[in-house]
């Protein structure tokens, strides 16, 4: 016998299951460009999807408001991610200065890629994670100010004044490198 | 810092505020742009060499990360084992 509760419950798994069908590809696509890893990105991508579940308090259906409360929460899942992987790493440099030898971690052989895009991707992660949050949401989500203003919580000006630097630095750097 | 570059800067100014937010998408997508914006956007950088180089420099970034992008690859969907972890776990919570 299924009681209210049950069936509340089914209910919202179905729902739940919905918006993980709608909103995990662009989510990978957004986190695996923050992470440089599909597999990290999986992994903050689940726990993007666990915290919905958790903290999400209205109708579990797809929307503006939901999507971008999803990119907020994944951008800061991805975030608290690499500050993990780097403290991995620095603790690994240091038990490897300890032993006389350091392998960095490799981010599999998906992040080979062109020269071009090797430069690209270096000017890139030489922004601040802010500044490449913005570019990527811009760039390839192709997000307008007001859009990226809602994910982030920035003022709008603000969005257009850090992404304007942001651009610029880039260019700077990959002009430096020849690359334009 | 020359006299001719500190000028043009002065007196582009206003113009740049107004017509920066549009600079972006006039560079990298401006057919999403409005027919006024577009316009607008294309009388202010017959007068602003600094606009007209924001322009060149916006469509080459974008072009070189965007022909770069890696996240093409990036998979569609969760792999199979973590969508069934992640129904498992939120299965077992209180709706």
């Amino acid at each position: 016998m299924t009681t209210e509760g049950d069936n509340k419950k089914a209910v919202k798994l179905a729902a739940f299951d919905t918006i993980v069908s709608e909103y995990e590809g662009m989510l990978l696509r957004y986190i695996s460009r923050i992470v440089l890893c599909h597999d990290s990105a999986q992994d903050v991508v689940q726990d993007t999807f666990i915290k919905l579940f958790k903290n999400w308090e209205k109708e579990l259906v797809p929307s503006s408001e939901l999507q971008s409360w999803l990119y907020r929460v994944a951008h800061n899942c991805a975030v608290d991610h690499l500050r993990k992987e780097t403290r991995r790493t620095l603790l690994h440099r240091r038990e490897a200065t300890e032993h006389e030898e350091f392998t960095p971690p490799d981010r599999g052989a998906d992040s080979r890629v062109n020269e071009a895009a090797e430069k690209a991707a270096a000017a890139l992660r030489k922004l601040s994670l802010r500044e490449q949050q913005l570019v990527i949401l811009k760039v390839y989500e192709e997000k307008s100010y007001r859009e990226i203003s809602e994910i982030t919580g920035l003022k709008t000006s603000n969005v257009g004044y850090i992404l304007h630097f942001a651009m610029k630095k880039l260019a700077d750097e990959l002009k430096q490198e020849s690359a334009i | 810092m020359n006299k001719r570059s500190k000028k043009c800067r002065t007196e582009v100014k206003p113009g740049c505020r107004a017509t920066g937010p549009l600079l972006f998408d006039y560079a990298s997508r401006a057919g999403k742009l409005g027919k006024a914006d577009r316009e607008s956007v294309r009388k202010h950088l017959a007068d602003c060499p600094n606009c007209r180089l924001a322009v060149t420099d916006i469509s080459a970034v974008v072009g070189i990360l965007r022909s770069a992008s890696r996240a093409e690859s990036a998979p569609d969907r969760l792999s199979s084992d973590r969508r069934m972890r992640l129904l498992k776990l939120v299965s077992r919570k209180k709706p």
